[in-house]
């Protein structure tokens, strides 16, 4: 599988039947998603703020799961210099740094909404925000190391070590006494979520994995376009060099 | 091998001057101007305001860890005599503490009493500094090293550490309040052991990395 995408070749002709089916699936799982969110009953006790839940717990998801992603492909990149992974690595940087906001900020509105408060220092929101930090310090390596694979390198280093905040977020609401509610759907034994509530959130989990995939296609596409164009010699050069 | 490089890193750091001063000044400042700006003696404060200051003086040093050595080629000779990244990364974290971390704790009690704390307080506030401060130096040289081919980028590497430096900072606070009550038993003092620890073993590796990966023609 590793040794398979070395070949950039074998990537693009993936991508190019990948990337517009998985764009298209997560217009649906959005539309359908979009469309259970409304149909589905207000909460008997949160009213019908527990919509926001269906935007709030798959961004959170996904966002923890995009740097789980980079961390992922920064330790392929780092070990065997894989020439996709570091462009993978970078891909999931932006749509991931944008959940990671999009969490943060349909939190605060449910908190103001249901404690009366858009903040609170506890562990879950903190480390949150520590994660959004870590991701724009991400992508400021690459802006600004100009080596490329020097870049590649350094912010390898930098997102396999941001990675230990990863499992403080997972049992933050477990360790620190929390507003947040702890896992409900994901820990056995939990008593889980009525499938009115829990059919809009799959879905819009799907939706949002669908997206976050077509998100980093579509920039990988773009990226490996643009290292060809960089490695093809400029026309007017060559002219000249046959000229002489 | 890493003894002679902490005595040159120390001799350096010596003959420069203000890299031992400057983070004392700028500590001794920064407590008075919170003092101000807070009104007065706030001994209830003074825990948070000794970490925030000690942070602080770390990244104001981050720039001089390494940067010079790379711009200079000091680094690449190290490299070439032999030296492995691992025991320069090792020199460095020490010469660094001694040369930063150590006159801040000295000057902490000092400034403690101007905020007006009580003896159990201080102790407490120089007991987690104590233990936390490998985590803040592990975390500080990681960063350093990361970034020590840029130029100008102190500011980047201050928003690289601060980060990782968020729970050091969050449980080292907590263990200074926790110790006039509690002692040394507190959870908080095991967990900040824990961070500091695992800072160190994170850090290490990392910072050898960066420096390899900083080595040669950009």
């Amino acid at each position: 599988m590793l040794t398979r995408f070395a070949n950039p070749q074998r990537f693009v002709r993936l991508a190019s039947w990948l990337t517009p089916v998985l764009g298209i699936s997560a217009g649906i799982a959005l539309a359908l998603g979009i469309w259970q969110s409304f149909a589905s009953p207000p909460d008997a006790e949160h009213g019908e703020t527990v919509r926001i839940m269906y935007v709030h717990v798959p961004a959170a998801w996904s966002a923890m799961a995009a740097y789980t992603g980079i961390a992922v492909a920064s330790l392929i990149s780092f070990v065997w210099r894989h020439p996709l992974a570091d462009i993978g690595a970078r891909s999931l940087a932006l749509p991931g740094a944008a959940m990671t906001a999009l969490s943060l900020i349909t939190g605060s509105l449910w908190g103001k909404a249901d404690w009366g408060t858009y903040w609170q220092w506890d562990g879950r929101m903190t480390s949150v925000l520590i994660l959004l930090f870590i991701y724009i310090g991400y992508m400021a390596i690459w802006q600004v190391v100009s080596d490329r694979k020097r870049a590649a390198r350094l912010a390898a280093i930098t997102a396999m070590i941001g990675w230990i905040n990863i499992p403080i977020i997972k049992f933050s609401v477990d360790w620190w006494n929390s507003l947040h509610q702890s896992a409900t759907v994901s820990s056995p034994g939990a008593p889980g979520l009525a499938p009115e509530f829990l059919a809009p959130l799959m879905t819009m989990a799907l939706a949002y994995t669908l997206l976050l995939a077509w998100f980093v296609m579509r920039n990988m596409q773009a990226e490996v376009a643009a290292m060809r164009r960089a490695r093809r010699p400029a026309p007017v050069a060559t002219a000249t060099i046959e000229a002489m | 091998m890493i003894g002679a490089l902490i005595k040159r890193e120390l001799r350096l750091s010596l003959r420069r001057g203000s890299s031992v001063v400057l983070p004392l000044t700028f500590m001794a400042l920064f407590v008075l101007l919170c003092g101000l700006a807070l009104g007065g003696s706030r001994p209830e404060l003074g825990p948070g305001l000794l970490w925030l200051a000690a942070t602080l003086s770390v990244l104001l040093g981050l720039e001089r860890l390494y940067q010079p050595d790379q711009a200079s080629g000091a680094l690449a000779q190290l490299h070439l005599a032999g030296i492995s990244s691992v025991s320069i990364a090792v020199a460095k974290a020490c010469a660094f503490a001694i040369s930063t971390l150590l006159p801040l704790l000295l000057a902490a009690p000092l400034l403690a009493l101007i905020l007006g704390m009580s003896g159990g307080q201080i102790t407490g506030a120089m007991l987690s500094l104590v233990i936390g401060g490998p985590a803040l130096i592990a975390y500080a040289s990681v960063s350093a090293a990361l970034l020590c081919a840029q130029r100008g980028s102190a500011v980047l590497s201050v928003l690289l550490s601060a980060p990782l430096l968020i729970p050091v900072l969050i449980f080292g606070v907590e263990a200074a309040q926790s110790y006039p009550t509690l002692g040394l038993g507190a959870v908080q003092f095991r967990i900040l052991a824990g961070l500091s620890l695992l800072a160190l073993a994170l850090g290490g590796p990392a910072t050898a990395a960066a420096i390899s990966a900083n080595r040669g023609p950009a």
